[in-house]
């Protein structure tokens, strides 16, 4: 069937398979690499390294038909940058030394960016719960929401 | 890959739904948020799926009404909890919706999980469905010749196999009447799995704070959903610990628990009446009820 929807700004036209999900389409199709699957055969494990965001809203693109980005607008860690600049989030994830392997990272700040989007402020509890759907085998997540915290701050997230 | 429907079908109305759904019969699935259908895309489940029949473009995205409460069956978990949560009143009837909602790992599967999937997988796992019974939910089932209304018991009738005729489908989920308060309770070895244990309590309470009506659900790693109505040991009395006791061990006696590598059947059957005993003690408190 036919689809067309919004990647990161710009208009998509491609033919898609009922079965085929949003991920498929996205890394095997449109090249988009910071969508990754890693424990999925089966059952999905919600380790979030394929969320992205459809409509604003984060969801796992590896459960998602490919079909119902039909007419929306689907966001990757590709489409977050401007221009060469990076985006806060980006920024403090580099501050805070969020990074390590870097396979959760692009979920995660796609995760943190749903949150900060809709108001989300530096309370830790919050910040937890935002990322809860995102596993980071490496950091402990110590440094992911001190970086998500950052950003809180920077954006005064949170405040009436 | 096995599964390869030829066709997903998008209805406009629900006659069209309907329509779709008898001319294909037993090769259609229907789908609603899609995170069942595309996680099992590769088990061999579904292999005999020619076309998906899809409910996204039906309005049935929704929740409203105060003494009756009508919930969309294509409504995201995410919007159900976010109108439960903005009146403390709801958050206290409807808690153990809300509870189950909040126990599933993240706000992606809430985005994209429904109130309807979660009730038609038809699964005691199922932390929404554990929490829709207790609440006394019913089905609202929309078909080529008009609507019916099932109790949910009678809808869930065994995993991915609910309680639909020809041409039918689920419309809308109705809690009639969402008083006092509940909560939802279980048992999981990390955030992903199922429960190996769980329950949900909705509670009203008389004036002297006695418990006037009770229903407990039971899940998690059971053969069926159990649903305890107005148990003797609760109603009319106060749920002290001697009378929490009672209600453990009515639970662990209620339930025919699996027996696999997770866990021991006399382990989820422990559990079963722990989390009921939990949730009894959360859903009295919410209830604003002290038992000193």
């Amino acid at each position: 069937m036919k689809l067309r929807f919004t990647l990161n700004g710009s208009a998509v036209e491609l033919d898609a398979e009922p079965w085929e999900s949003l991920f498929d389409v996205l890394r095997n199709r449109l090249g988009i690499k910071s969508v990754k699957t890693a424990l999925c055969e089966g059952s999905c494990s919600a380790c979030g390294a394929c969320t992205v965001l459809l409509d604003g809203r984060p969801i796992y693109s590896v459960m998602t038909p490919a079909y119902r980005a039909d007419g929306r607008s689907i966001t990757t860690l590709e489409g977050l940058s401007r221009g060469g600049e990076l985006h806060p989030l980006q920024s403090a994830f580099i501050e805070a030394g969020a990074v390590q392997c870097g396979f959760c990272t692009p979920g995660m700040i796609l995760a943190a960016k749903a949150y900060l989007d809709g108001g989300g402020g530096p309370d830790e509890g919050g910040i937890r719960e935002a990322i809860r759907g995102n596993l980071c085998r490496c950091t402990g997540y110590v440094k992911i929401i001190d970086a998500i915290r950052r950003a809180a701050e920077a954006s005064g997230g949170g405040k009436p | 890959m096995p599964f390869k429907p030829s066709k997903v079908i998008l209805p406009a109305t629900r006659e069209e739904a309907s329509e779709s759904l008898e001319a294909l019969g037993g090769g259609a699935a229907i789908i609603a948020g899609g995170t069942m259908l595309f996680r099992l895309r590769g088990s061999g489940l579904l292999d005999h799926v020619e076309a998906l029949v899809d409910l996204s473009r039906l309005g049935l995205s929704y929740v409203r009404g105060d003494a009756v409460v009508a919930i969309g069956s294509y409504t995201p978990l995410s919007d159900v909890y976010r109108w439960i949560a903005s009146d403390p009143r709801r958050g206290r009837a409807l808690g153990a919706l809300a509870d189950a909602i909040m126990s599933m790992p993240g706000w992606q599967i809430r985005n994209m999980a429904t109130v309807g999937g979660s009730a038609s997988i038809g699964m005691p796992q199922s932390d929404i469905a554990t929490s829709l019974l207790a609440l006394g939910a019913r089905a609202r089932i929309s078909g080529p010749s008009g609507e019916r209304v099932v109790d949910l018991r009678d809808y869930m009738a065994g995993p991915l196999s609910p309680s639909l005729r020809s041409g039918e489908f689920l419309s809308e989920l109705v809690i009639e009447q969402p008083i006092g308060a509940s909560a939802h309770e279980k048992f999981v070895v990390s955030d992903i799995d199922h429960p190996i244990a769980s329950a949900s309590a909705h509670l009203a309470l008389a004036d002297d704070g006695s418990v006037a009506s009770a229903r407990i659900a039971l899940g998690g790693g059971l053969r069926r959903s159990v649903v305890l109505e107005s148990p003797r040991a609760l109603v009319g009395r106060v749920p002290d610990e001697g009378v929490l006791e009672e209600i453990q061990g009515l639970a662990r006696d209620s339930v025919d628990p699996l027996d696999d590598f997770v866990a021991s059947a006399e382990y989820r059957r422990h559990l079963a009446g722990v989390m009921a005993r939990r949730a009894v003690a959360r859903a009295y408190a919410r209830a604003g009820g002290s038992a000193r």
